[in-house]
């Protein structure tokens, strides 16, 4: 967990470097450089190993930067990750950027469980009601979760809205004793 | 009693139809790092310093270190089950506990839950176990006494209402004796006691819930237990807890008294979390706020004024030395905060003089304008002619030529060492204290040997029980007059008659 701390820091850093205007520009960098990473398991391990050379490295990841819109920044950064020996955290610092990012833009990436699948009527309800009570606008993704029977559990990366029939069940059932 | 099934079902309907689907919502945050009662967790970002957290497996923690990157925090429970990445959620809630006349004759640990085996507390007022002291306009000078039952220390070192007093001492020099003898003094009064057990074996606490039970004092007294074998945080919390609950009485205008057993290893027990919280170390590997930790505390202790109902809360925090050293860090901190010391030496306990209170030492700063007007009167001189004595006794070691009266200062003071040694778990009625150090002051017990006292004092408490019942509840009322002076010398004459003959 430590990594989302020092991840923390380097992303801080890296969004400093931009302007409002290149937000969107920047997440569509940031898009494609994770499924990269996603895609090619090996990429990270080559970044991350210490028997390969820096410049070998260097050199790989101009190559796939060649492609960005912000191409020296985001040499820059990975030259400032091998020096520091920080390369294997590359995921998690673009991911944290992402974050940094939305958070700028009121935006807020939300993973709803539900027990069921939902109509799409449902689903705007509900996003909706999650949207209003984080006062942020909010992209979505949802997840299939029958342990919490029904109901939905909204979370972000820093707050969760239980609104499962589980926990309201607990709750009911924690009440029922105190007051036996 | 019958319960029919369709009350039962009524019931359940009911309970049903009344329950409110509710939405929670919480700030989060992860686990990074969890040992030693401690967790390190990244994000809570507006999580406030002392706030209650909770961790999977409804388990608690406190955040009490905010750091930039991550928030320090004291796990009160098992932290086994806590893993790395486990999601932690902010309560918005200050550290609660129970408080009012449902916990009292139960012990309870730090979090205000029962472990006594007696069923549920049902409580339903709860106090935050932090809070802040009361203001100067809020309080009013001590005034009124707690008495302790304890000739040496009523006499000497007498105790105010909303006074904290330290008892202080080596090991085994009858600490916790004093503290348990004031609780089992206060039956007939109006006083509540709560007695904080931190950092003891549970062996020693159940001999002292056994002993309270057998006085009956447990009815008016609460125990909050946070063992040796519990987890620093809530060693730490304990007196806090405590204080929580004794406020609540003082709040109501009621009184109460509580006894914090004791700080030293409190003190160890936050150096311990503090420590593992990567605070900076201070003398003897003390935090820097460990004065604070304990000045808060004691500073809650008071006694309020008419208009907030004159409630009081006393406190008597014990402190153990290290073989008599005094200057120690922790005791010299907690001796500056308080309101005068009882000192118990250890060399006394071992000559037989119990409780083994070392008076010259000992003091107490504003118990003296508490002080019964009869007690005050009579006891006079007492401090000066036993620490007198005991200088005299230095020196009459070395010469075997003493004049009159130096044998008669020496003669006086052995009396008097002899009156206030006293039983354990035998507290002794006010009007009884104030006849003995009478009987002592006034020469009477100068008529007959030093190993005679114990009976004399002894045929004296049975005379004020037999013949002078009325004149004892007379004696302690208002000033001590004339005529009451008179009456307590016939009392002398007709007991020390007997020994004389």
């Amino acid at each position: 967990m430590k990594k989302y701390m020092i991840a923390d820091r380097y992303a801080k850093g890296m969004i400093a470097l931009f302007t409002l205007e290149e937000f969107s520009s920047l997440r569509v960098d940031i898009a494609f450089l994770l499924r990269d990473l996603k895609e090619n398991q090996d990429l990270l391990a080559f970044l991350a190993s210490p028997l390969i050379k820096t410049a070998d490295k260097m050199n790989l990841f101009k190559e796939i930067s060649a492609t960005l819109h912000h191409e020296d920044r985001w040499n820059h950064l990975m030259d400032l990750l091998i020096q520091k020996n920080r390369e294997a955290f590359l995921d998690v610092i673009l991911e944290e950027i992402d974050r940094l990012l939305l958070e700028q833009l009121n935006l807020c990436k939300v993973n709803i469980r539900v027990a069921h699948e939902m109509s799409d009527t449902l689903k705007e309800e509900l996003e909706t009601k999650v949207s209003s009570i984080l006062n942020q606008t909010i992209l979505t993704t949802y997840t299939l979760d029958p342990t919490i029977i029904g109901g939905f559990i909204a979370e972000t990366s820093s707050q969760i809205i239980d609104a499962s029939m589980k926990n309201n069940i607990e709750r009911f059932t924690a009440n029922s004793q105190l007051n036996s | 009693m019958i319960i029919q099934p369709d009350e039962i079902s009524s019931l359940i309907r009911d309970r049903i139809n009344n329950f409110k689907f509710d939405i929670d919502v919480a700030e989060t945050g992860k686990v990074i790092q969890v040992g030693d009662g401690i967790a390190r967790i990244y994000g809570l970002d507006n999580v406030m310093s002392m706030e209650m957290i909770l961790f999977p497996g409804d388990i608690y923690g406190m955040a009490l270190n905010l750091e930039e990157g991550n928030v320090g925090a004291i796990i009160f429970g098992d932290g086994t089950a806590i893993k790395e990445g486990d999601l932690v959620k902010r309560t918005g809630k200050i550290l609660q506990v129970p408080v009012g006349e449902a916990l009292l004759g139960r012990v309870v640990n730090t979090l205000g839950k029962a472990i006594d085996g007696k069923g549920e507390i049902n409580a339903t007022e709860f106090r935050n176990m932090e809070s802040k002291a009361l203001g100067v306009i809020d309080r009013q000078p001590v005034v009124e006494p707690v008495q302790t039952g304890i000739k040496a220390i009523d006499a000497m070192i007498p105790i105010g209402r909303g006074q904290r007093e330290l008892i202080i001492g080596d090991r085994q020099t009858g600490k916790t004796a004093i503290a348990i003898d004031t609780i089992i003094n206060q039956k007939n009064s109006d006083m509540y006691c709560i007695y904080v057990a931190v950092g003891q074996k549970q062996s020693t606490v159940a001999r002292i819930v056994k002993t309270l039970e057998s006085h009956g004092a447990m009815e008016y007294t609460t125990i909050v237990m946070a063992s040796a074998n519990e987890a620093p945080a809530l060693q730490y919390m304990a007196p806090y807890a405590g204080c929580a609950m004794g406020e609540y009485f003082m709040l109501k205008g009621q009184h109460a008294l509580i006894i914090y057993d004791d700080l030293s290893k409190h003190a160890v027990a936050y150096r311990e979390i503090s420590l593992l919280l990567r605070r900076p170390p201070g003398r003897e590997a003390y935090p820097g706020d460990v004065f604070y930790l304990h000045s808060r505390l004691l500073e809650r202790a008071s006694k309020l004024n008419d208009e907030l109902g004159g409630g009081s809360l006393t406190a008597l925090p014990i402190i153990e030395t290290k073989a008599e050293d005094v200057s120690a860090y922790i005791p010299t901190n907690v001796i500056s905060i308080t309101d005068g010391q009882i000192y118990l030496s250890s060399r006394l306990f071992h000559s037989g003089i119990r409780p083994a209170i070392n008076a010259g030492i000992s003091v107490s700063r504003v118990g003296g304008a508490a002080q019964i007007k009869a007690v005050k009167k009579v006891v006079g001189q007492l401090k000066f002619a036993l620490a007198q004595y005991d200088e005299l006794a230095a020196f009459s070691k070395f010469g075997s030529d003493l004049d009159k009266t130096t044998l008669a200062q020496l003669r006086r003071g052995e009396r008097i060492v002899e009156i206030l040694k006293q039983g354990q778990y035998q507290p002794l009625d006010v009007h009884k204290e104030v006849m003995i150090v009478f009987m002592a002051n006034e020469g009477y017990l100068d008529r007959v040997p030093k190993e005679q006292v114990a009976e004399v004092e002894e045929e004296l408490y049975v005379t004020l029980d037999t013949e002078y019942k009325e004149f004892g509840q007379e004696l302690i009322k208002g000033d001590l007059t004339d005529e009451k002076r008179e009456q307590m010398k016939k009392i002398c004459e007709q007991v020390i008659g007997k020994f004389t003959k």
